[in-house]
């Protein structure tokens, strides 16, 4: 099955973020993130809230391959994994309570749905995962964006006219641009990397609310696609 | 609606069920059911297509955690183009705009 390079190259680049240092982990608390995105999918902890009505009410702990990762990092990329759809605000103050930062928050959140996005890709069409990359060496870069601000949202975000300083390309302004791209925007460069899985899977973020099969080379119409983010959207019980 | 909800019928869409059942297939991480659902898909729209389904499947993955995980609000523009999408797939738009 020939599988547009344009895809491929936004793999690779994800891997590339992945092994490296971000703005707040170190390349080997990346890649021990993707290790434990991917363990999470066989947590029977995780399997047993996600059949009740009050996954609250199910107590115990994560099956889990990383020995030195603390119990609400965990719990994160194991609720982002099995069960985006209750994340609430209070399980987010939960956590933050607990010690994470919401930079730290933020950019393990960009990072599990990047990786999901290439491991989905890959099981769909049958192809074995990518094998995780070596870690690289280096220090993150501690940038935390100066305009962020909390507004309606759960963590900070930059605003549409917040853009300013290396972030200042991070959307294109001269279009609507919706709150889902602003999501990750604490952390710019998982904002970059959504936006560049965008381009090749689906189209920009700016572009969504107005493309027409006119814009594309999809060989699936407009109707089609939306059919599918709509289908997974319900799958995931996600409001948006 | 119940196109999306449950995955039955196509709601009129071409090719709608098989697309269905791919995506289905791939959400579930069910290897067996996936083939089976790619070989059908493939059949119907061609390789490419099932490439470009996959594409979708996997990208919505992140917008939905993009979503859930921010918290983010609902905007105006947002309702408007799910109330275009139901239209157009045959179910009455909600006031919220939020997808069946």
């Amino acid at each position: 099955m020939q599988i547009r390079s344009e895809l491929t190259a936004s793999h690779d680049r994800v891997w590339q973020k992945l092994a490296a240092p971000g703005a707040w982990l170190t390349g080997p608390k990346r890649v021990a993130v993707a290790r434990e995105l991917r363990a999470s999918r066989d947590c029977r902890l995780c399997q047993e809230r996600k059949a009740v009505l009050s996954h609250g009410a199910i107590e115990g702990e994560h099956d889990t391959v990383e020995d030195n990762m603390s119990a609400s990092r965990v719990e994160l990329i194991h609720k982002l994994v099995t069960d985006p759809g209750r994340i609430t605000r209070s399980w987010v103050d939960s956590l933050l309570a607990d010690g994470m930062e919401d930079v730290q928050y933020v950019e393990i959140s960009g990072l599990v749905s990047a990786v999901i996005v290439v491991d989905t890709f890959h099981t769909a069409l049958g192809l074995p995962l990518r094998a995780l990359p070596e870690a690289a060496a280096g220090e993150p870069t501690r940038n935390r964006p100066r305009t962020a601000v909390q507004d309606e949202g759960y963590v900070p975000m930059i605003p549409v006219d917040g853009l300013a300083d290396d972030y200042e390309d991070l959307f294109d302004t001269r279009y609507w641009v919706p709150n889902v791209h602003r999501a990750f925007s604490l952390v710019p460069d998982a904002t970059r990397t959504a936006n560049d899985l965008m381009v090749s899977h689906y189209f920009r973020y700016e572009m969504v609310p107005r493309y027409t099969d006119a814009d594309h080379d999809y060989a699936i119409n407009k109707t089609q696609i939306e059919l599918v983010a709509l289908r997974v959207s319900r799958y995931n019980d996600c409001f948006y | 609606m119940e196109v999306v909800s449950t995955g039955a019928g196509d709601g009129g869409v071409a090719h709608g069920e098989a697309i269905l059942a791919f995506v289905d297939a791939a959400m579930a991480v069910d290897p067996s059911r996936t083939t089976d659902a790619r070989e059908r898909l493939a059949k119907a729209i061609g390789d490419s297509g099932v490439v470009d389904v996959a594409a979708v499947t996997a990208m919505f993955q992140l917008n939905t955690r993009a979503a859930d995980s921010a918290g983010i609000a609902v905007e105006g523009p947002t309702v408007e183009h799910r109330s275009n999408l139901g239209a157009r797939l045959g179910f009455a738009p909600r006031t919220e705009g939020i997808a069946p």
